[in-house]
């Protein structure tokens, strides 16, 4: 077990690092921030002292060695030392990048958990009915919700949602981020909830296929032969069983989350990491984009571990096998 | 093997609604171009715009059945092409993303070894990358894209889950009598490859192609919704719905009309896949 966990987390660690020096390179490529960040008109003298400022007038591979932080670093702003635990400075935002997370990543992180939430209970649930109920139509319209919640993009629904509910019937505020902590909450409250919904879809495919399974098992059986209910089996016995799939599925859901997070924050306004990454990709921010590539790919790794070792909590076979 | 392959499909319902809606949709981007009688990027302000600056709805103005959009030019023929862009970025796309699943999936099930595990990283590693982060970096570099750049860029993307697949459907069949006979004839790994395995694999590349069609679809259109897809002023459905945005509350069809289009599409082809997996029978995980 500790074994495979040192050996899951190096390698969780080199895909991190690949992402990484790939977008490194990719920004490289893409253009040059001092332009993009003084504008077309700023002069050649300006460039060049940007440039001498932020390290950018180095050959590329000193740049991505003291990006990394393999060697030594001159210079006071812009990007250096990512293993000595610096983030860098924003080209443009003129803040340092560690700064601007600590605003940005927990306004992310709370419409990602609310959603996340929704989408959970609301997958399993449905999916444990649709598996368990002997009523065609109650499984085939739970089925349609679900290929429905699989087709609608969130940027058409939610559009919808905030015409509706927001702006019509002024049953949510009409995007932004609100003042104090419950103003947060009420603001994530509509983006969550369109999220959640689509999202449950793919949780209850997933629960009532494996309940089906599970129910067809030997398992089931005896319990029914020893006096269980049908309904206290489904209530009480199949969830433990049939929420492991979910958890790996949650865990490969995270970068869904990550990318999906630059659509939905575009679309209710709000202002969390999704839309730092575009304006940060626009503007040829490098150390930021980087930084946000960086953030999110450690998210997608931590989680798919996460999710490895709840598994092997829970569920004992796969220990021994 | 086609032919075959509808004749035994005909008999499941679902396959018949998915059939169904799948032509609609297709036939909607493919005649609706010639059907269409306007320029989708012609504006015409004067027939469409009123003196108080007010949009035609639909039905309102005759040769204009659906109106204007935000900017007075012909909703329904951009919807129509809008249709033909997005469903060439999606087939191309897809075509893509299947033969790259194929080829990686079948080398790496095959060949094993280091060029598995080597193979297996480069999928870890894609399926890590934020989508949408890398088509926007990506989208930088080339400035304003047209539709195959776009295609391309989601198919290099998007090859990954078939490729997984593919290599574990490989595996079982590697260790079949008939594909270790050809190997003891001395047939090389390509002929192998292409003769033995790929018709085993062929039914699984199918059911998730069809569901890539529709992941496409969804993908081209979030990208143009982002700014960052097909340039304007090409029309298409999430470009659409990025320039209906601001009219919302004038004009709810004008996010109605492409909106449900795109959902449409995407379901068509989603249960199109989910009817071809009843059909071939695949196992879905």
């Amino acid at each position: 077990m500790v074994e495979h966990l040192i050996r899951r987390t190096a390698y969780a660690l080199f895909i991190v690092w690949a992402s990484v020096s790939c977008v490194f390179f990719l920004m490289y490529a893409v253009g040059d921030p001092a332009s993009a960040t003084l504008g077309e008109r700023a002069s050649a003298e300006q460039l060049a002292s940007f440039r001498a400022q932020h390290g950018l007038d180095r050959p590329v591979l000193s740049q991505y060695l003291t990006y990394i932080g393999v060697q030594p670093c001159h210079v006071r702003a812009g990007y250096c030392g990512l293993l000595q635990g610096h983030l860098g400075d924003s080209l443009r935002l003129d803040a340092t990048i560690a700064s601007v997370f600590v605003e940005r990543i927990p306004r992310t992180a709370l419409l990602g958990a609310m959603a996340t939430t929704v989408e959970v209970f609301v997958g399993v649930g449905l999916g444990l009915w649709a598996g368990a109920t002997r009523r065609r139509w109650v499984d085939s319209s739970l089925l349609t919700f679900a290929y429905l919640g699989i087709s609608i993009p969130t940027f058409v629904a939610g559009l919808i949602a905030l015409d509706q509910l927001a702006f019509r019937l002024g049953l949510f505020p009409v995007g932004g981020y609100g003042e104090t902590p419950l103003e947060h909450i009420k603001h994530a409250l509509l983006p969550s909830l369109v999220l959640g919904l689509l999202g449950s879809a793919t949780y209850l495919r997933l629960v009532r296929s494996e309940t089906r399974d599970l129910l067809a098992d030997e398992f089931s059986r005896m319990l029914r032969s020893l006096g269980v209910s049908q309904r206290r089996l489904t209530l009480r016995y199949l969830p433990r069983l049939a929420v492991l799939p979910v958890i790996t599925l949650l865990g490969l859901q995270l970068p869904a989350l990550v990318g999906g997070a630059v659509i939905t924050e575009t679309i209710f306004g709000w202002p969390g990491l999704g839309r730092l990454a575009v304006e940060a990709v626009y503007n040829l921010d490098a150390p930021l984009v980087l930084a946000i590539v960086l953030v999110a790919s450690v998210a997608v790794q931590a989680g798919n571990l996460l999710a490895d070792i709840a598994l092997q909590l829970l569920d004992p076979r796969v220990l021994r096998s | 093997m086609l032919a075959d392959l509808f004749r035994a499909a005909a008999g499941f319902w679902r396959f018949r609604i998915a059939l169904a809606l799948t032509l609609c949709v297709g036939l909607f981007a493919i005649i609706g171009p010639f059907i269409a009688q306007h320029d989708p990027i012609a504006q015409f302000t004067e027939v469409l715009i009123d003196d108080k600056g007010r949009l035609a709805g639909p039905f309102e103005v005759s040769g204009f059945w659906l109106g204007a959009d935000a900017v007075g030019r012909d909703e329904f023929s951009r919807l129509v092409h809008g249709g033909k862009v997005s469903l060439i970025v999606a087939v191309v796309a897809s075509s893509i993303a299947v033969s790259l699943g194929l080829l990686v999936g079948m080398l790496a099930g095959y060949l094993s070894g280091p060029v598995d595990s080597f193979l297996m990283r480069l999928v870890d590693f894609v399926l890590s990358l934020p989508f949408l982060l890398v088509a926007i970096a990506l989208n930088r570099v080339i400035n304003r894209p047209d539709m195959l750049t776009v295609a391309v860029l989601l198919g290099l993307l998007s090859w990954t889950s078939l490729a997984r697949v593919v290599r574990t459907k490989t595996l079982q069949v590697r260790r079949c009598g008939y594909v270790i006979a050809a190997r003891a004839l001395g047939y090389g790994p390509w002929h192998i490859m292409w003769r033995h395995i790929l018709p085993n694999v062929s039914a699984p590349a199918l059911v998730l192609g069809t569901t890539t069609l529709g992941n496409m679809i969804l993908m081209e259109a979030a990208m143009s919704f982002l700014g960052l897809g097909v340039r304007p002023p090409v029309p298409s459905w999430g470009s659409m719905l990025r320039e209906a945005q601001d009219l919302m509350i004038h004009a709810p069809h004008l996010v109605l009309f492409p909106g449900l289009l795109v959902g449409m599409a995407v379901f068509a082809f989603n249960l199109m896949g989910e009817a071809l997996r009843d059909v071939l029978d695949v196992r879905s995980h």
